[in-house]
């Protein structure tokens, strides 16, 4: 089957007024001419939305590579969000900073405080020039990159050996979007200390939902959730250890955080180096472990309160 | 490759979005709707079928309806003004602004089915056979109903705005 993202197929341009005055062989331009003129120029706004889109492509392109990831920590969700592109550049432009090992990120990052869950603490006031000065570590690992394509919501629950949990409860207005997923084999299933052993495939799914049309949101309002059939796990997304605030769901320990990294300077690309936190983002983090899982509630745009994300936490089944 | 689509056809997809709904905001909305689409879609695309332009613009123009059922209507609201910010205009340039409006408000009084061929031709700005193609009809019936409208919204533009100087 052709793909239009990697086939060529021609170059589209849009007709000027000359052109359509030929094909058209009318005699008289000047109402061709006033209806071109009512012709707008996307705003940016929409232009990096769409843009958005094509990050994914981008990310895939890396399918195969082999890229070095350093250190002590394998991150499988920061690898996953790192090619989830739509995910995380549709939901989380210049909000949301992935925890990588690469060494560079690490450097910039400064210190690692804490793994908690799916999150990892780190330190914003270490923020140092980023380089890639700082030698790789013993433990430098080879990860062999996977594709994470968006599905419907079926086509990835008969993909994965485990029903997918999901939440019972979810915000007026809000409906499945995308689901994505990537697997790992048992054999890259370092820093799980979970009793799944190593026999199954390490699974994420990540499941999306934004918006309907007619909901009252901002457009680029979205809330995601990030399943992993481990505990332990290690890697994630990074988020400010001032943000971090102890919670609970159903009875068992969890850790929220709200805000998000923002770029110092908009020119410049979302590099850890450019990156602040601002804890007065309307952004949030949720993650805990449950029946197995390690879950990753994440929303953005929502105006939900801390309760009430722990509230649709509570509610996956 | 998605990249280079998306900037060619991001312009037309819009426009003809603007030209359909009226509304620059779901407009945005809906273009966006139409690439995040032809993205989740895209190995479903078939280039024995139609070319990627013409898929593409089935995609916005499905969002489109759908959109419009769901909203119990068919127009929304009128068509943004060129001219947004406070400078005043010259003399000139403001009897091309009311002509433009004029004409915004004629093809809002045309047949849904002579504003979508509008649309996707001076919109869009597709060639009558990516239109026929869309539509499912013959190049030169696009071409004749094209032409037809043409004449007739000529004729009514150019009495409002003879109109308008009498008064």
């Amino acid at each position: 089957m052709f793909d239009p993202t990697t086939s060529d197929t021609g170059t589209f341009r849009q007709l000027d007024v000359d052109e359509i005055v030929e094909e058209l062989q009318l005699e008289d331009a000047a109402l061709v001419q006033a209806l071109v003129a009512l012709r707008s120029r996307p705003r940016i706004a929409l232009q990096e939305r769409v843009k958005a889109i094509t990050e994914t492509e981008r990310l895939e392109r890396a399918e195969g590579v082999q890229e070095v990831i350093g250190g002590h920590v394998l991150p499988s969700l920061s690898r996953l969000a790192l090619r989830a592109g739509a995910v995380a550049a549709i939901l989380f432009v210049a909000a949301l900073l992935l925890l990588a090992t690469v060494p560079s990120v690490r450097a910039a990052f400064g210190r690692i405080m804490q793994q908690r869950f799916g999150l990892v603490l780190v330190e914003p006031d270490a923020f140092e020039a980023p380089a890639f000065t700082e030698p790789l570590e013993d433990s430098e690992v080879h990860v062999e990159e996977r594709v994470v394509a968006p599905l419907s919501f079926e086509e990835v629950q008969a993909r994965v050996p485990f029903s997918i949990p999901v939440p019972q409860l979810l915000p007026d207005g809000l409906e499945l979007w995308a689901a994505h997923m990537s697997e790992y084999p048992a054999s890259e299933n370092t820093g799980s200390d979970s009793a799944q052993t190593q026999a199954e495939p390490q699974v994420v799914v990540v499941l999306t939902y934004k918006p309907s049309g007619d909901a009252a949101y901002d457009p680029s309002a979205a809330l995601t959730l990030i399943v992993t059939n481990r505990t332990g796990t290690e890697g994630g997304y990074a988020v400010a250890a001032s943000a971090e605030e102890s919670v609970e769901v159903n009875g068992k320990p969890a850790v929220y955080a709200r805000g998000s990294w923002q770029r110092v300077d908009e020119n410049e690309p979302p590099d850890p180096a450019n990156m602040v936190w601002d804890g007065n983002a309307d952004a949030t983090m949720l993650s805990w472990e449950a029946d197995g899982f390690t879950f990753t509630l994440q929303g953005y745009l929502l105006g939900l309160s801390r309760e009430e994300y722990i509230q649709i936490a509570e509610s996956v089944k | 490759m998605f990249t280079r689509l998306y900037e060619e056809h991001l312009g037309a997809v819009f426009n003809y979005c603007l030209f359909r709904v009226g509304d620059r905001q779901l407009a945005e909305d809906l273009a966006a709707e139409a690439f995040e689409q032809a993205w989740r879609d895209r190995h479903r695309y078939d280039p024995e079928r139609a070319s990627f332009t013409t898929w593409l613009f089935a995609i916005a123009r499905h969002r489109i309806v759908d959109r419009q059922r769901k909203l119990g209507q068919r127009t929304l609201i009128p068509l943004d003004g060129q001219h947004q910010d406070e400078t005043p205009l010259p003399d000139e340039q403001v009897e091309q602004e009311a002509q433009l409006a004029r004409l915004r408000h004629l093809v809002r009084q045309l047949p849904d089915e002579h504003q979508e061929l509008i649309a996707l031709k001076f919109a869009a700005g597709l060639t009558n056979r990516c239109i026929a193609e869309l539509l499912n009809k013959s190049e030169s019936a696009i071409g004749s109903a094209i032409y037809r409208i043409m004449q007739k919204l000529r004729q009514q533009w150019e009495e409002e705005n003879v109109r308008s100087y009498n008064e």
